[in-house]
């Protein structure tokens, strides 16, 4: 399981701060943001408008970076 | 050598920041440099407030390996980063980055380089209250061309 913790723009856009996600196989921020995107309409406009800047466990990613990195 | 990140929630006082620096540093190091950044006035753009949300935990691990980078380029003395986080207003001081080394060249360019990269990976967001409503504001572009800079720089060194 991972956590997904949201701020500023992203938290408030979407009413939340953080996600607890299961996931079945080891994902990549690029592919964990493209899932992300599909759970609907605001999702999706909020992925879609500007570059969403992602960290894993704490350090700046790349969206190749896997998670467990 | 103590390397000092500090993320503030009242008053940031470059003063007393600045004397600690100069009454701390070793008596080898002749120089230091310091940045002060403040929230700006604008007539055209009027802000009348601004609100810095960070992420705990990874601020202070960003800004310490911004820091060891710094390191690993110039021999540094001390070098401490305070910012502020929550409301600010225009003319409070938001950013404070001070270095001391032995010789003024690396001090600059430590200095500027730390702020470079503090405005391209540490997790600040800033959200700006206008007349017209309030407005999360991205990162510049321009930002990220400072920190490229240095990466150019370094790899034509090699």
């Amino acid at each position: 399981m991972i956590e997904v913790l949201f701020f500023a723009r992203v938290r408030e856009t979407l009413d939340l701060a953080r996600l607890a996600l299961e996931l079945a196989e080891p994902t990549t921020v690029g592919a964990l943001k493209a899932q992300l995107a599909a759970r609907g309409a605001n999702w999706q406009a909020l992925f879609a408008e500007r570059p969403v800047l992602a960290a894993v466990n704490q350090e700046l990613a790349l969206p190749e970076v896997d998670r467990d990195r | 050598m103590t390397d000092d990140v500090r993320i503030l929630t009242t008053t940031l006082d470059p003063a007393a920041l600045t004397t600690e620096l100069v009454n701390d540093r070793a008596h080898s190091q002749g120089a230091l440099v310091t940045f002060v950044g403040m929230v700006r006035d604008l007539t055209a753009n009027p802000v009348s407030a601004m609100q810095l949300e960070h992420y705990p935990g990874m601020t202070e691990k960003s800004l310490a390996a911004i820091i060891g980078r710094a390191r690993a380029r110039w021999p540094l003395g001390r070098a401490l980063i305070a910012h502020r986080v929550g409301m600010l207003h225009p003319g409070e001081p938001i950013v404070f980055v001070g270095v001391t080394g032995s010789h003024r060249r690396e001090a600059f360019a430590a200095c500027e380089f730390l702020m470079d990269y503090l405005k391209t990976e540490a997790p600040f967001w800033k959200k700006e209250f206008t007349p017209d409503g309030e407005r999360w504001v991205e990162a510049k572009p321009s930002d990220g061309e400072a920190a490229q800079r240095w990466r150019a720089a370094q790899q034509q060194q090699q």
